[in-house]
């Protein structure tokens, strides 16, 4: 009974089946993703591939041990499977993911609260990687006036209280510190005002405005006055009127538009320190301050799995070499194919 | 600019010359075929380099100049197959014996990469590393392969279906696309392996993980099983040469919709076909 169980788990037949199953279940994530729906929970995505890796294992596993294989290429290729696997189980167990919002200047220290989200849950202090730096520039560069950007990077200082390394986060590679590698998923800016009533300062401070790219508009409440904000971060004006020249931070202007109980009270374009009043309030943009998401992981499994990979591709082309030795064969011996 | 196009609409102009050439005979033409496919390589080949130079980048950057590398994989693809599938046989009868699939392919590639925005650009960010370089390069490695494959899949249907004579020069024929079929399955499986893991490891730096769920890495992924099974229905089952061709054809009808077809849905993947496109339809 287990043996004929195993000769089944184990046999080409079952390989191919494998195979046709798992290209009907990509054709349907396919026609999901191009009409834009997604299954209901994630686990519908992940739990049926991890149910066929299983199940595919245990047919390379079995095979390997009952088939043999004629050539050595194709057995480190298949083995290759079985690392990948103990890669994917790795990454499933250690694989710490966190995304944080940095202005230029601030300082990350590592806390559970610095992060805008993680996946490590209530495991944190045992998967979050010890880590803190000081995110002291950013720059960003764009082709013309296009939102498309050219250029993206994030200078930071690092390595404990001294500071004293410096490194370069970008948008596809950055430093890796304490296992943990830093990279850049998004950029914005944000502005800096003072908002006061009848003399008193009720709020001063960057705000948390998401008017990246220009043309976005956001809103903040302060002592139930809605602030609507658009910016003009390198403003010009031409013809009367007030324009963008690029992306970049020059010249802001903030277009603003003050809302009291639905009422519009306010409107108007003010540049940076120009104060606008309206009865007993008063509001000062001091600027625009860039900041970055940064994305910090720190995955065990990856090394492995891509141990596993750089073994896939060992083995085929070693197959290669012996598929094309022994067509030289054919070729010296038959004079033809 | 005036170079390029120039060259470009040349190149177009021979692939079309050369279709027209290979819906007769070849055996009797060999050297017009010869000269026809050596210098569309030569001038799109050229056309390529020149585009590179304006841009500061290889052609990776959208459809059409996809299309370019695309086209340009093809013809060479041939060249080099006519060159390798003489195997010890003095008979060279079979020389553009696909010569009419790949130049109508290139043909159709080059005139549907019209159909984009064929402006230089420069490169977004997330384009900007080696990787992606080597990521694109084996892809095209692998697509000349597969393409290959298919011309020889074709020919195998197209044999199986009602062709089947006893001339000794259809069998002949038949040996090579045989052998065309699955040396291009095998070294554009290989290639594509490759294309893969070099494309995971540079996603590991963009998107912090080596699989993304996307619409390309879905396609990606099925054409590879759908290669595998033609590979090892072959292997294990001893499967005929027209049976691992309509295996070939169904994944490379999965392949086109990965390289070509997704550019149309930009919003089901992350990837960058179309910029222009891409930042139309954000």
């Amino acid at each position: 009974m287990l043996k004929s169980i195993i000769d089944k788990l184990g046999s080409k037949r079952f390989s191919m089946i494998l195979l046709k199953v798992a290209v009907g279940y990509l054709i349907y994530l396919t026609f999901m993703w191009i009409i834009s729906t997604r299954p209901p929970a994630f686990w519908m995505v992940w739990f049926p591939p991890a149910v066929w890796g299983v199940l595919f294992s245990v047919n390379i596993v079995i095979s390997i041990f009952t088939q043999g294989y004629a050539y050595k290429g194709n057995l480190i290729f298949h083995i290759a499977f079985i690392i990948v696997a103990v890669g994917v189980v790795v990454s499933s167990l250690y694989r710490f993911e966190g995304s944080l919002v940095l202005l230029e200047g601030d300082v990350f220290l590592g806390e559970r609260s610095s992060y805008i989200r993680h996946s490590a849950g209530d495991d944190f202090d045992r998967l979050a990687p010890k880590l803190s730096f000081k995110l002291d520039d950013i720059s960003a560069e764009f082709w013309g006036w296009r939102m498309y950007f050219t250029g993206l990077e994030a200078k930071i200082r690092h390595s404990a209280a001294s500071l004293a390394k410096e490194d370069t986060i970008l948008l596809n590679g950055g430093p890796t510190i304490n296992g943990a590698r830093l990279t850049l998923s998004s950029y914005g800016y944000s502005p800096y005002l003072h908002f006061r009533k009848a003399g008193m300062l009720i709020r001063k401070g960057i705000t948390s405005l998401q008017i990246f790219p220009p043309g976005a508009e956001d809103k903040l409440e302060i002592n139930n006055y809605k602030i609507f904000v658009t910016v003009y971060p390198d403003a010009v004006e031409r013809d009367g009127r007030i324009v963008n020249n690029s992306l970049s931070i020059k010249d802001p202007v903030f277009a603003v538009r003050v809302e009291w109980f639905g009422e519009e009270v306010f409107s108007d374009s003010v540049r940076v320190d120009e104060e606008f009043k309206y009865q007993d309030i008063s509001i000062i943009f001091e600027g625009l301050r860039p900041y970055v998401v940064i994305d910090v992981i720190k995955d065990p499994g990856e090394k492995v799995i891509f141990l596993g990979f750089i073994a896939a591709v060992i083995g085929l082309l070693m197959r290669l070499v012996s598929s094309g030795r022994s067509n030289r064969k054919i070729k010296n011996n038959a004079g033809e194919l | 600019m005036t170079t390029f196009w120039t060259l470009y609409y040349a190149a177009l102009i021979l692939t079309a010359l050369l279709f027209a050439v290979s819906l007769s005979a070849i055996g009797r033409r060999r050297l017009v075929y010869r000269c026809f496919s050596l210098s569309i390589v030569i001038v799109l080949g050229a056309a390529i380099a020149l585009r590179w130079q304006l841009s500061g980048h290889p052609p990776i950057l959208g459809v059409y100049e996809a299309t370019l590398v695309a086209a340009w994989t093809i013809i060479l693809y041939d060249i080099l197959f006519d060159r390798a599938k003489g195997v010890g046989s003095d008979n060279r009868s079979e020389e553009g014996v696909f010569a009419r699939y790949s130049s109508m392919a290139a043909l159709i590639t080059l005139l549907y990469g019209l159909l984009f925005d064929t402006d230089v650009k420069p490169l977004v960010i997330s384009e900007q590393s080696w990787w992606v370089y080597f990521h694109a390069l084996f892809s095209w490695i692998a697509y000349g392969f597969y393409m290959l494959s298919l011309f020889a899949a074709i020919f195998v249907i197209l044999q199986e279906r009602g062709a089947k004579t006893s001339d000794s020069s259809d069998s002949a024929r038949s040996l090579v696309a045989d052998w065309a079929l699955h040396r291009g399955l095998l070294y554009g499986f290989v290639a594509q392996t490759i294309f893969f893991v070099l494309g995971s490891y540079y996603s590991t730096l963009l998107h912090g993980a080596w699989w993304v769920w996307d619409s390309v890495e879905y396609l990606f992924v099925m054409s590879w099983f759908l290669y595998a099974i033609a590979i090892h229905g072959r292997i294990f089952f001893a499967w005929k040469s027209p049976r691992v061709a309509l295996w070939v054809v169904a994944a490379f009808v999965v392949l086109l919709a990965m390289y070509w077809g997704l550019s149309f849905i930009p919003w089901a993947t992350y990837h960058i076909f179309d910029p222009g496109i891409k930042v139309h339809v954000g």
